[in-house]
């Protein structure tokens, strides 16, 4: 089982249905990997969101790299594979402040900002975050198992964990 | 979209005139520091889609050892140099001329840190100097720091720390060491993209100077 692994790059996201996929965001630093899986159905879905707003001048539309717009994309996009809100189990894990360096002054905590916008956008979509691991200074890889809506947390140097 | 990223040819050739200077400055300085001969594979300027930056040093879930600048002044931008954890040992080993640790160990004590960092400021320095040379743009770098963690989440957090990301990345790439050697390292420059613009400007201008196109 579980050996088609869907790599959610930089600012993307998916959703599956198929029990043999594994959606996997590698190496998150200060992004946030969000999974919603809805058990139901057996549908889940990655989002790999890289800063928290989209700035009003972005001409581009984003895909799910901002965590304002992310979580309502994935969402929609999971109850188009016949997921229901009410029933979607929500984790993240990431936002962890690697790179602990001023720069021109002042530094922003980007990886705080995200876990925080990302709680905010949860809240205003109307989904319970369930469980997470994030902030810390150290990178991870989170996978989705879709046939069982596991969530794995790995990390170097530090082990593996279940959410 | 985003806007992708247009370089002229001469811009081009300023960029690679300046980059190869830089880097066979930064090679120099290494092998000086080291003691030995570190050999600097040709650098490559590439315009990458974001997503693929995070793995462009042998995969997203490589462990490195990466000395990390912040850049400011006239640009914005970060440089990483990154090893991966075998070669770092060895560097170490020159660099502090005892036996290499445990190729596979993520501990490096204090000295090891700061050798490793230096290895980061002289290599990053080096290139710089040739940078601001060839724009005449003021260019600081910050003191290093060192990471030792997955390659992909070094530099997806570089990348994010340079605010807005569009779709595509310049990055300046160079492999430290050829095939079957000691040390194999990756340098990359993630310019914000008003310093991407200001850096091209610059380049550009210079780039038409006739001493410089004789060569």
């Amino acid at each position: 089982m579980s050996d088609r692994i869907v790599s959610i790059g930089l600012g993307e996201f998916s959703v599956s249905v198929d029990p043999e996929t594994t959606l996997v965001a590698y190496g998150l630093g200060s992004c946030i990997g969000l999974t919603l899986y809805d058990p139901e159905v057996g549908a889940g879905g990655m989002a790999h969101v890289v800063l928290p707003e989209r700035p009003s001048n972005s001409a581009d539309d984003g895909g799910a790299k901002y965590a304002d717009t992310a979580v309502d994309r994935l969402a929609a996009e999971l109850e188009r594979s016949g997921g229901k809100r009410g029933r979607m189990v929500v984790k993240m894990a990431g936002g962890a402040q690697l790179l602990a360096l001023p720069l021109n002054g002042h530094h922003w905590d980007i990886g705080e900002r995200n876990i925080n916008a990302v709680r905010k956008s949860l809240a205003r979509c109307g989904l319970v975050l369930a469980t997470h691991d994030v902030g810390g200074a150290h990178g991870r890889t989170l996978r989705l198992h879709i046939h069982d809506g596991r969530v794995v947390v790995s990390t170097i140097g530090r082990g593996e964990k279940i959410l | 979209m985003s806007k992708s990223i247009v370089i002229t040819r001469a811009q081009y050739r300023g960029a690679r005139k300046a980059v190869s200077e830089g880097i066979l400055r930064a090679g120099q300085s290494l092998s000086t520091m080291v003691g030995r001969e570190i050999g600097m594979g040709t650098p490559a300027i590439k315009v990458v889609p974001v997503r693929d930056v995070p793995g462009l040093a042998g995969g997203p879930e490589t462990t490195v050892a990466a000395a990390y600048l912040g850049i400011s002044g006239d640009i914005s931008a970060h440089m990483i140099l990154c090893f991966d954890l075998r070669s770092a040992h060895k560097l170490v080993g020159y660099l502090l001329e005892k036996a290499p640790g445990d190729p596979e160990s993520l501990e490096f004590d204090f000295m090891s840190r700061s050798a490793l960092s230096e290895v980061g400021n002289v290599t990053c320095s080096s290139l710089l100097n040739a940078l601001s040379d060839h724009t005449g743009l003021a260019i600081r770098p910050s003191i290093p720091v060192l990471v030792v963690d997955m390659a992909g989440a070094i530099l997806s957090a570089a990348l994010a720390e340079l605010g807005p990301v569009g779709d595509e990345a310049m990055v300046i790439e160079t492999v430290f060491g050829q095939e079957g050697e000691a040390v194999n390292g990756h340098l990359f420059l993630l310019p914000s993209p008003e310093a991407l613009a200001t850096i091209i400007n610059h380049l550009g201008a210079r780039a038409k100077c006739p001493i410089e196109s004789s060569r």
